[in-house]
C-alpha cells in the first residue's frame, strides 16, 4: 500500500517536473526570438557611445539623441522624416487598399460562381506565389522605365499589389467559402443585388480575413527592401532602404542611429501584430496550410 | 459598357468581370515580367553600352553554368536552403510540441512568435549585424563569458554561411512553430486515447500517429520555407554583401545582383533569375515526389 502511494507520488512529481521543463524551454525559446529585437530597441535609446560599451550596459539614462541624429542632415541628407517616412506610409496604404478591393471581388467570384476556367485560375493564383520576385526585377526595371514611372511611388504600388494579391485572394477565398450561401440567397430574395449582398453580407462576415490579408499586405509592403532597392533612386525611396546608410567611412557602422532607424521601421509592425494577432494567426494558417 | 446578348449570357460573363481586374494586375506585372525575363535571358544586353539586345540563344545559360563562381553560388544556395530549412523544421516541430503542452499563456506565446517573422528582413539583418560584430557584438561577449574563443561571424570565411543560416533560422522558425502548432491542435484526440490504452510510448505515438496525421501540414510548411529560402535576399545582402568573406555566402540572388545586375549584364541577370526559378521548381518536385511515396494521407 505504502509502496503504491510512493509510486503515485513519484509519478506526480515527475509530471510536475516535466511541466516545469516545458515551460522553461518555451521561455528560453521566446527569449531567443525576442531578445535580439528588444536589444535593438534598447540600443536605440542609449546615448552616444554607450552603444559600443563592452560589457554592455543594461542601465543607462534613455536618450533620444540617436533619433535626433538619424533625422539630421547626416543620413540621406535629412530626408528620412520628410520624404522616406511619407513614401513608406503612402505606398503601403495604397497597395493595401488596392489589394483588398481587387481580392475581395476575385475571391468572391472564385468562391461563389461556377465558370469556365475557374480551376485554372485557382491554380494560377497559387502558382504565381511560387515565382521568386528576384526573377522579375530586371524586366520590371525596364517596364517601369518604359512607362516613365521608374522611381515613383506608383511603380512600387503596382509591384506590391501584384505580389500580394495571390495571398490575399487565397485567404479571402477560404473565408467566403466558409459563409453559408443561404444567407446571401435570403438577402437577394429580399431585393438585394449581388453587389449589395457582397457589401452588406459578405464584407462584414469576412472582416477577420480582410483584416488578416490587409495587415499582411501592409507589412510586406512596409518591409520590402529588395524591390525598392531596384525600382527607386532618389524620389521614392522607402524606409527599409535606410538599412544601407549606416556604414560610414569615418566611424564604421554607427550602431546608435542604426538601431534608431531599425526601431522606427519596426514599431508600426509590432503595433499591428499586437492589435491583430488573432486574425494574423488565422490568416497564416489559411494562407500557409489550406489547400 | 456595351450590353452583350441576352441576360443569360451576361450573367455568364459576370464572374470574369469580378476576377479580371486581379488577373490583369498579376499577369500585367508578374506574368509580363517573367515572359519578358525569358526573352531577355536569350540575349546579350548591356543597356548602357548597346541599347538593342543581341540574341545569343541559350548562350547565357551555357556561360553561367560553366562559370565556376556561378556553380559555387548554386552550391551555397543549396547549402543555405538545406541548412536553414532543416533546422527550422526540427526546431519548429520541437517548439510546436512544447507550446502545445502549455496550460497558460499560449496566446501570449503565439503573439510573441509573430513578431520576428513580421520583422522586415532588412531590419533582421541590421539586428544581427549588431549582434555579430567582432568587437562590440553581444554574441562574442557571451562567448567570452563562457570562456569560449571568439568567432569572426560574418567577417570570417568559415563562419559567414552558418551565420546567415542562423539569422534565417531565427527569423523563420516562429513561422514553422505557428503553422505546425495549428496543425497539432486540429488533430483528433481518439487515436491518442487508443494508443494510450494499447500502452504505446509517447515516442511511438509521435512516430505512428502525429507524424502521419501531420504529414500534409509538414510537407506544405517545408515547401513554403524551401521556396522562400531559395530566394532569400535582404538579410544576406545586408550581412554578407558581395558574398561575404571568400564569397562563401554568395547565394544565387547575390550572384544575380553583384555579378550581373550591377555590371549591367542584363541577359545574364535574367538568365540567373530563370535558373533560380528552375532550381526552385526542381527542388519542389523532388520534395513532392519524396513525400508522396511515403503514404499520402489525402
Amino acid at each position: 500500500m505504502r509502496q503504491k502511494t510512493a509510486a503515485v507520488r513519484l509519478a506526480r512529481v515527475l509530471s510536475i517536473l516535466e511541466r516545469v521543463a516545458y515551460n522553461l524551454a518555451v521561455c528560453v525559446m521566446l527569449l531567443g526570438f525576442l531578445f535580439p529585437i528588444l536589444w535593438m530597441i534598447l540600443t536605440a535609446f542609449k546615448p552616444g557611445r554607450e552603444a559600443f560599451r563592452i560589457p554592455p550596459s543594461l542601465i543607462f539614462r534613455p536618450s533620444l539623441s540617436n533619433f535626433v541624429e538619424l533625422f539630421g542632415a547626416r543620413f540621406e541628407g535629412g530626408r528620412i522624416l520628410p520624404v522616406f517616412l511619407p513614401n513608406s506610409i503612402i505606398v503601403s496604404i495604397t497597395a493595401t487598399v488596392a489589394v483588398m478591393v481587387l481580392a475581395l471581388f476575385a475571391s468572391y467570384a472564385l468562391a461563389r460562381f461556377d465558370f469556365k476556367g475557374k480551376n485554372v485560375l485557382g491554380v494560377f493564383v497559387v502558382a504565381s506565389r511560387m515565382l521568386p520576385p528576384i526573377g522579375s526585377i530586371v524586366p520590371l526595371f525596364f517596364m517601369m522605365r518604359n512607362l516613365g514611372i521608374l522611381d515613383t511611388k506608383l511603380a512600387l504600388v503596382l509591384v506590391y499589389t501584384a505580389l500580394n494579391l495571390p495571398l490575399a485572394i487565397w485567404i479571402l477565398w477560404g473565408f467566403v467559402q466558409g459563409i453559408p450561401k443561404e444567407i446571401e440567397e435570403c438577402a437577394t430574395i429580399d431585393g438585394c443585388s449581388r453587389i449589395g449582398a457582397l457589401f452588406r453580407i459578405i464584407l462584414p462576415l469576412t472582416a477577420p480575413g480582410l483584416v488578416a490579408a490587409s495587415i499582411f499586405t501592409f507589412i510586406f509592403s512596409w518591409n520590402d527592401f529588395q524591390m525598392a532597392l531596384f525600382l527607386t533612386r532618389a524620389n521614392s525611396k522607402t524606409l527599409p532602404l535606410l538599412a544601407l546608410s549606416f556604414q560610414t567611412i569615418e566611424e564604421g557602422v554607427v550602431w546608435g542611429p542604426m538601431s534608431a532607424g531599425g526601431t522606427l521601421i519596426m514599431i508600426p509592425m509590432i503595433v499591428f501584430v499586437l492589435i491583430a494577432q488573432k486574425y494574423l494567426v488565422k490568416g497564416l494558417v489559411l494562407g500557409g496550410v489550406k489547400g | 459598357m456595351r450590353r452583350v446578348g441576352s441576360p443569360k449570357s451576361r450573367r455568364a460573363l459576370a464572374p470574369y468581370c469580378w476576377v479580371m481586374p486581379s488577373v490583369i494586375v498579376i499577369v500585367g506585372v508578374m506574368g509580363y515580367a517573367f515572359a519578358k525575363g525569358f526573352s531577355i535571358s536569350l540575349t546579350k544586353w548591356n543597356p548602357f553600352l548597346n541599347p538593342t539586345p543581341v540574341p545569343v540563344g541559350l548562350g547565357n545559360y551555357v556561360k553561367l553554368l560553366s562559370d565556376p563562381l556561378f556553380r559555387h553560388s548554386v552550391y551555397v544556395t543549396v547549402v543555405f536552403a538545406a541548412g536553414s530549412v532543416g533546422a527550422e523544421m526540427l526546431l519548429g516541430m520541437a517548439g510546436a510540441l512544447m507550446v502545445q503542452k502549455l496550460r497558460f499563456l499560449k496566446g501570449l506565446v503565439r503573439t510573441s512568435m509573430l513578431i520576428p517573422m513580421m520583422l522586415a528582413p532588412a531590419i533582421a539583418g541590421l539586428i544581427w549585424k549588431l549582434f555579430m560584430d567582432i568587437d562590440f557584438g553581444l554574441l562574442n561577449y557571451f562567448l567570452s563569458l563562457l570562456g569560449l574563443p571568439e568567432i569572426g561571424w560574418i567577417a570570417d570565411k568559415t563562419w559567414v554561411l552558418p551565420s546567415v543560416v542562423l539569422v534565417d533560422v531565427w527569423q523563420w522558425t516562429p513561422f514553422v512553430v505557428l503553422i505546425l502548432l495549428a496543425g497539432l491542435q486540429s488533430l483528433p484526440p481518439e487515436p491518442y486515447e487508443a494508443a494510450e490504452i494499447d500502452g504505446a510510448t509517447r515516442l511511438q505515438a509521435f512516430r505512428y500517429i502525429t507524424l502521419p496525421l501531420m504529414k500534409r501540414v509538414i510537407v506544405i510548411t517545408l515547401l513554403f520555407r524551401t521556396i522562400f529560402s531559395l530566394r532569400a535576399f535582404d538579410t544576406i545582402f545586408l550581412l554578407a554583401r558581395g558574398g561575404g568573406p571568400g564569397q562563401n555566402a554568395l547565394t544565387l540572388s547575390m550572384y544575380l545582383y553583384e555579378r550581373a545586375y550591377i555590371p549591367f549584364h542584363m541577359g545574364m541577370a535574367a538568365t540567373a533569375s530563370y535558373i533560380i526559378l528552375i532550381i526552385t521548381l526542381l527542388i519542389t518536385a523532388v520534395i513532392l515526389g519524396l513525400t508522396h511515396g511515403a503514404g499520402s494521407t489525402e
